[in-house]
């Protein structure tokens, strides 16, 4: 192996490969069920080995890789750009839980009783483009600017598409935790 | 709602909660914002809970990992990858 090529994947290993969780994550969020997932991160980390000349170095090498995880979900991967669409995200523009739990729970313990799953199941229910910004802020910590940057919007965009998708979100974890009866809802 | 140093109302406030719990904010926007919620005991409410909110979707939402096998398969194809690039 020549010494350049090596120095690549050491260099690789060290700033990339630890973000792996992370890439998952999305992708499982993106794609929506495991074989896919771990397909699409692998594809996107042999592409970004790959395309390593590219990355520029002191740049967010995680912003970058999940660039590429969004580019190889698009024209790989997804089959049905309707699926999430079960929330109508502009129901909730304004709506914060708070003023409904504000009596009877005002720190939102209630939410520490839904399990992890139907976390994922009310995110994965969200609208692509909400829900990409949501993860992209929420399990990948991204800036509105990188967010912005993967997408392909405008900051402004990003910045209203998250509030939107985490108020849905809220209202989603809130209608199960009351039908689970973990919190009373709050006749008004 | 607000008592006094009405740099910013409530609505105003409000409205940049989330941007203030993502570090999005200027310097100066954001101390407005935090005078706010110190002088605002109804604003802190609201902000505390969306901030809970925002840390717990947070902390469940990162709880997967990749599977173990999932890495090493990775690593195995960059060898090949970097054998090929040799050849």
């Amino acid at each position: 192996m020549d010494p350049g090529a090596d120095e690549k994947r050491r260099a690789f290993e060290k700033e990339a490969v630890p973000h792996l969780d992370t890439v998952y994550r999305v992708a499982l969020r993106l794609a929506g069920d495991q074989t896919q997932a771990e397909d699409l991160a692998q594809d996107t980390m042999l592409k970004a080995y790959g395309a390593w000349h590219q990355y520029q170095r002191g740049t967010n090498v995680r912003a970058w890789l999940l660039t590429i995880l969004r580019h190889t979900f698009i024209n790989q991967y997804r089959r049905d750009k309707q699926r999430g669409n079960t929330v109508d995200v502009t129901e909730y523009e304004k709506f914060t839980v708070f003023h409904e739990v504000q009596e009877v729970d005002p720190e939102g313990r209630f939410f520490d009783q839904i399990v992890d799953e139907e976390v994922l199941r009310a995110i994965d229910s969200l609208p692509e483009e909400f829900r990409e910004c949501l993860v992209l802020s929420d399990m990948a910590d991204l800036s509105y600017a990188e967010i912005a940057e993967v997408v392909n919007v405008p900051v402004g965009t990003v910045k209203s598409r998250l509030f939107r998708a985490r108020q849905a979100l809220q209202r989603e974890l809130y209608e199960y935790a009351v039908e689970a009866g973990y919190i009373k809802r709050s006749v008004r | 709602m607000n008592s006094k140093r009405p740099t910013l109302d409530c609505q105003e406030a409000a409205r940049r909660f989330h941007e203030l719990l993502d570090n999005e904010l200027t310097p100066d926007v954001e101390a407005a914002v935090r005078q706010h919620l110190e002088d605002c005991a109804d604003c802190m409410a609201v902000f505390e809970f969306e901030e809970a909110f925002k840390r717990f979707v947070a902390l469940r939402a990162r709880s997967t990992e990749a599977p173990a096998d999932l890495k090493q398969r990775i690593l195995g194809q960059l060898d090949i990858s970097s054998a090929a690039h040799d050849e």
